[in-house]
């Protein structure tokens, strides 16, 4: 890419723009830049490789030991929200993204209105947070579609202008992050209200911030977590959590259990793991939550340090795809939309892996596309869908 | 934001990217390639839980069949050291302690707070053990245990096999006791393929030792694979444990009985004697011990040791302050088997050996200075010819008790126990030169002084014979009167009961010297198939023509029959025309203490079938002690009248018997 087309991407005017202002050459069939043409199969492959991946770890987990019933409940389900969530992310690629700009803000309310219903009698408390609506036999996490409410929000504020960054739009876009992430950090889920702040940070990065302002910004973000945790603000687990964290031989917790039996079974995998289905902590279930939040676990048990690491490079494919996307985008906006993704998969990709290797804190975040769950499978497709949507539009 | 900054902010999260992934990558390796093998067994330890179900240890029985040694089972109660320490305080503690003991106690088996305090801070239990804390515990108590079960978090019951010991404390040293492995057994046993585990049972001394890998069973195991509630999903492997084998030993318990009763009466009896001289040392006849083997393959028929021990105070595991009190040398080593470990000077009893030294170098003969009827004048001293330097203190050596025997021939010497005879033959020897030096070391050798009899139990002693090679190998100077003082079996001269035993059996064989044998055979404790039966072992065939043995023999037969015979008084009356004995007191002098008496007897002349030995310390006379002794075990053999030992039951019920014919006689 050339200064010339990034300038022209960031160019004066807003909104969009016809396929005339581009400098292609006249000989160029039309069809060649047809939004077609330029979806992002690398990524749609890395994206497709991690459901797979994500499948066959919760079939593991959660079949059972009776090979003559296996319990396939948990996969037909993974199964349904991945349909679903494939089903949305065509939608989401499909649909020419300019237009989100309109609906942007009403997304952005409508999320912030569940996360106040979800504190309320309609919200279900599951594991000691009241983050779930129930709807059936579904349960939907509005905070994890919230995040891309916070993306597309915060990337049409910071879209707008084009002159430098002042502090009025710094502790704006700092507004727009708070609301949900108070919201959530009542639940309480902190590891989803982090999720919010890396979101936060990655968007105001390539949405112009100076770096002045991020250093004033982390000071004071510094100083203030400082003292809630000193304050009695945080739940007794998740002190606890981060207590086991910094020191896990800290008394006998479930947090300090759950790190031990995640590291055993990802030892225990090896060089080449115990193959699928041999895992013997998986087998026997000693690894809570690992459906969910510790689904790494049966990767690295039952594929050993092989299968983690092309899991890790499947992660890398994604995330360096979806970086290339925030760069070849035609406009701010696309861009910013794609920084949120990214922000949103590398910060989970980060600590849910990381906790199960006890390097970051237990804090309850699923690993995008692989763990089990309908509401973060269907939300990070539709924003794998909006990044596919941001790349092959790049010409019209 | 100009292009150039978007291009570097892009290529801050990349760095930030590869940074993330380079620390979980960093970390896998660290787990999944460095501590793999370690995190590995962590995980095999999370799922399989290995059950372990002790197998029997084998039974020892005596030669006539009768168990020695069995098992029972016990309702042990345990206490989890690590849920005690952890999930308990202090003032719990006691509490959980004190609820433990009121109900124990109330279920039947008496218990002290204090025990209970006792086994759980016993150091042989690591922190994470569950600690025996009573034991033969009612099945009560596993009822309360079911009812209350979390005021007792911790606290389990189980079933173990213990020994248990029919005839109490007899033959305790032979057949010694099983008691928990020590740290260092532990380690040595690690890999044994009978699968030791930490809080197993080992046998510390006698055959329970010896014969530990007969006896002990191999114990069952069951891998089972578990979830993560720890409930059981499937058997992976099980082994069914494996019974030790038993042990028949050539033992009979009747005679062991007789002759521990016998040992411990004759050293009651030597404790009422008075010194002659109120300067003289008293007898304390503090200790003993007996042997009986039957000298046709050395076969031992009773080994009695005082004092002794209850092999049972083991089975619940001994106090620390009991284990003490035994060690400590005050109450005199109530372990050690004196029969094999005990080395005493052997007194007159030697001069069995010295005759046949003399015999045998050819002082007695056709060409010696004696012939074995050449009667030598006994005036009562021997003063050594050509008195020097070389004899220290006294050129005079007299006959014990002052004694003057007169005219003496070889058998006369010894059926009399005439101490100058045996100087002047040691004299000849040592400083003749036309005669072997060490003709009696020779002999002593011979006949299995100074070297290990050999017999499957740990502990023997090996004796001294001291020699004048001996000597100047160490420096030391050799003098005549140590060859003097050694004729007569005093001196440095040491050996064990076992050995004398061993000894005169040997002698009474005809002269094949064997390893004493103490177990005849081992058997499958459920089929009975002999597994291994244990040959005579012969160490050595002794020239001993009829030339030789004639003349000793008759002069120890004399020692009983004749008038003049050193325990004549003791056989009196003694059926000598059925079951006629030979016999030899003696009379052993140590520095600064009562004389121990000794005496050695074999019999019937002309086949003899037992060979018995008695040695008590510091209780005077052989002819007086020892002697009476010897015979009171001798004659229920001589005329098969030793009675039947009862087990402890057969007492227990023969009691419950009189009581109610009692009941009956006053009703």
């Amino acid at each position: 890419m050339s200064p010339t087309d990034l300038q022209e991407r960031f160019g004066p005017q807003e909104g969009l723009r016809q396929r005339s202002d581009h400098n292609i050459e006249d000989d160029q069939p039309d069809w060649k830049y047809a939004p077609w043409m330029h979806i992002d199969l690398v990524l749609v492959a890395a994206a497709a490789g991690l459901v797979a991946i994500g499948i066959g770890a919760i079939y593991s987990t959660t079949r059972g030991r009776d090979p003559q019933s296996f319990n396939s409940y948990f996969l037909d389900r993974q199964s349904l929200f991945v349909v679903a969530g494939g089903l949305l992310l065509v939608f989401a690629a499909w649909f020419p993204y300019e237009e989100l700009t309109k609906f942007a803000v009403a997304i952005y309310g409508v999320g912030i209105l569940a996360l106040i219903l979800v504190l309320g009698p309609f919200g279900e408390e599951v594991n000691g947070a009241r983050s779930w609506f129930r709807i059936g036999d579904f349960q939907l996490q509005p905070s994890e579609f919230q995040k891309l409410g916070l993306i597309l929000a915060l990337a049409v504020f910071l879209s707008r202008y084009e002159d430098k960054m002042s502090w009025p739009r710094v502790l704006f876009s700092i507004g727009i992050v708070a609301w949900p992430g108070l919201l959530v950090i009542l639940q309480p889920d902190i590891g989803t209200g982090l999720v919010f702040v890396f979101i936060g940070f990655v968007v105001l990065l390539l949405g112009g911030i100076r770096w002045r302002q991020m250093i004033g910004i982390a000071l004071v973000a510094v100083t203030l977590v400082t003292l809630m945790i000193n304050s009695n603000m945080l739940e007794e687990y998740q002190t606890n959590r981060l207590r086991t964290f910094v020191d896990p031989s800290s008394g006998i917790t479930e947090a300090a259990f759950q790190q031990r039996q995640a590291q055993i079974a990802i030892g225990n995998g090896g060089v080449s793991g115990r193959g699928y289905g041999e895992g013997s902590q998986t087998l026997s279930g000693l690894v809570p939550q690992q459906h969910t939040d510790f689904i790494f676990t049966v990767v690295g048990e039952e594929f050993g340090f092989v299968g983690s690491a092309v899991t890790l490079g499947l992660y890398a494919i994604l995330l360096m795809r979806i970086l290339q996307a925030a760069q070849l985008a035609k406009d701010r906006f696309g861009a910013l939309i794609c920084a949120g993704v990214f922000g949103m998969i590398v910060f989970q990709m980060f600590e849910a892996v990381g906790m199960t290797l006890g390097i970051t804190p237990i804090t309850g975040i699923p690993l995008p596309l692989v763990s089990y769950g309908g509401s973060s499978a269907i939300a990070t497709l539709i924003g794998l869908g909006l990044v596919l949507n941001v790349r092959m539009r790049r010409f019209v | 934001m100009s292009p150039e900054s978007f291009r570097l902010r892009i290529g801050f999260l990349v760095l930030l990217t590869l940074v993330a992934f380079a620390a979980l990558v960093a970390r896998l390796w660290y787990l999944q390639v460095l501590s793999s093998e370690e995190l590995g067994e962590v995980a095999v330890a999370n799922t399989i839980r290995e059950l372990y179900e002790p197998a029997p240890r084998g039974r020892i029985y005596d030669r006539n069949g009768n168990v020695l040694v069995d098992n029972r089972r016990s309702r042990v109660v345990t206490v989890n050291r690590f849920i005690f320490e952890n999930d308990f305080e202090p003032e719990q503690q006691s509490d959980l302690v004190l609820r433990l003991a009121t109900e124990i106690s109330r279920a039947g088996r008496l218990t002290k707070i204090f025990e209970i305090n006792d086994a759980l801070a016993d150091p042989r239990y690591g922190p994470l053990d569950s600690v025996p804390i009573a034991t033969d515990v009612t099945e009560n108590f596993e009822i309360v245990l079911a009812e209350r079960r979390d005021e007792f978090a911790g606290v389990e019951t189980a079933i173990r096999s213990v020994r248990v010991y029919p005839y109490g404390d007899l033959a305790a040293h032979v057949l010694g006791y099983v008691s928990l492995l020590s740290e260092e057994q532990y380690e040595q046993l690690v890999d044994d393929p009978k699968n030791y585990r930490r809080n197993d049972e080992i046998g510390q001394t006698g055959i329970e030792a010896s014969f530990e890998t007969v006896l002990r069973g191999t114990p069952g195991r069951t891998r089972i694979e578990v979830d993560n509630l720890g409930d059981p999903v499937r058997v992976i492997e099980q082994v069914e444990p494996v019974a030790g084998s038993d042990v028949h030993l050539t033992l009979d318990i009747d005679i062991q009985g007789l002759a521990e009763q016998e040992l411990v009466a004759a050293l009651a009896e030597a404790r009422q004697q008075q010194p002659e001289e109120p300067n003289e040392p008293s007898y304390n006849a503090p200790a003993g011990s007996m042997v009986v083997l039957d000298p046709n393959g050395a076969e031992l028929v009773a080994i009695a040791s005082f004092p002794t021990y209850s092999p049972g105070e083991f089975v619940s595991g001994i106090s620390e302050d009991r284990w003490a009190q035994l060690q400590d040398p005050t109450s005199r080593q109530p372990l050690h088997n004196r029969a094999l470990a005990g080395i005493y000077p052997p007194g007159s009893t030697f001069k069995l050996f010295t005759s046949y030294a003399a015999l045998n170098s050819g002082v007695i003969g056709s060409r010696g200075v004696l012939d074995v009827r050449t009667l030598y004048d006994d005036q009562g001293t021997y003063v050594v010819p050509v008195c020097a330097e070389e004899v220290v203190a006294s050129c005079t050596f007299r006959n014990a008790g002052e004694a003057v025997y007169g005219p003496v021939d070889l058998r006369r010497a010894l059926t009399v126990s005439s101490d100058v005879y045996y100087y002047y033959l040691a004299d000849i020897m040592d400083r003749a030169d036309r005669f072997d030096r060490e003709g009696v070391q020779r002999a002593a050798a011979v006949f299995g002084f100074g070297a290990p009899t050999g017999i499957a139990l740990a502990g023997e002693g090996t004796g001294r014979v001291p020699s004048p090679s001996v000597a100047e190998a160490a420096g030391e100077t050799w003098r005549t009167g140590d060859s003097i003082v050694l004729g007569i079996g005093q001196g440095l001269l040491g050996v064990t009961p076992l050995q004398l035993a061993n000894g005169y059996a040997t002698f009474a064989n005809g002269g094949t010297l064997y390893a004493p044998k103490i177990v005849d055979r081992v058997e499958n404790p459920v089929s009975g198939e002999v597994l291994r039966r244990f040959g005579d072992r012969v160490i050595d065939e002794i020239y001993l023509p009829g030339a030789f043995q004639q003349p000793i023999l008759e002069g120890l037969m004399g020692v009983t029959a004749d008038l003049e015979g050193t325990a004549h008084s003791a056989f009196l009356g003694f059926p000598h025309e059925q079951w006629p004995v030979a016999g030899k007191t003696g009379t052993a002098e140590v520095v600064g203490k009562a004389d121990n008496s000794l005496f050695a007897a074999f019999g019937p002349i002309p086949d003899p079938e037992y060979v018995v030995v008695a040695i008590m310390e510091e209780s005077g006379f052989g002819s007086r002690v020892a002697a009476p002794a010897v015979r009171r075990v001798i004659e229920p053999i001589a005329t098969n009248s030793v009675s039947a030992i009862r087990t402890i039951d057969d007492l227990a019920q023969l009691s419950d018997q009189a009581a109610l014919g009692n009941t009956e006689s006053v009703g």
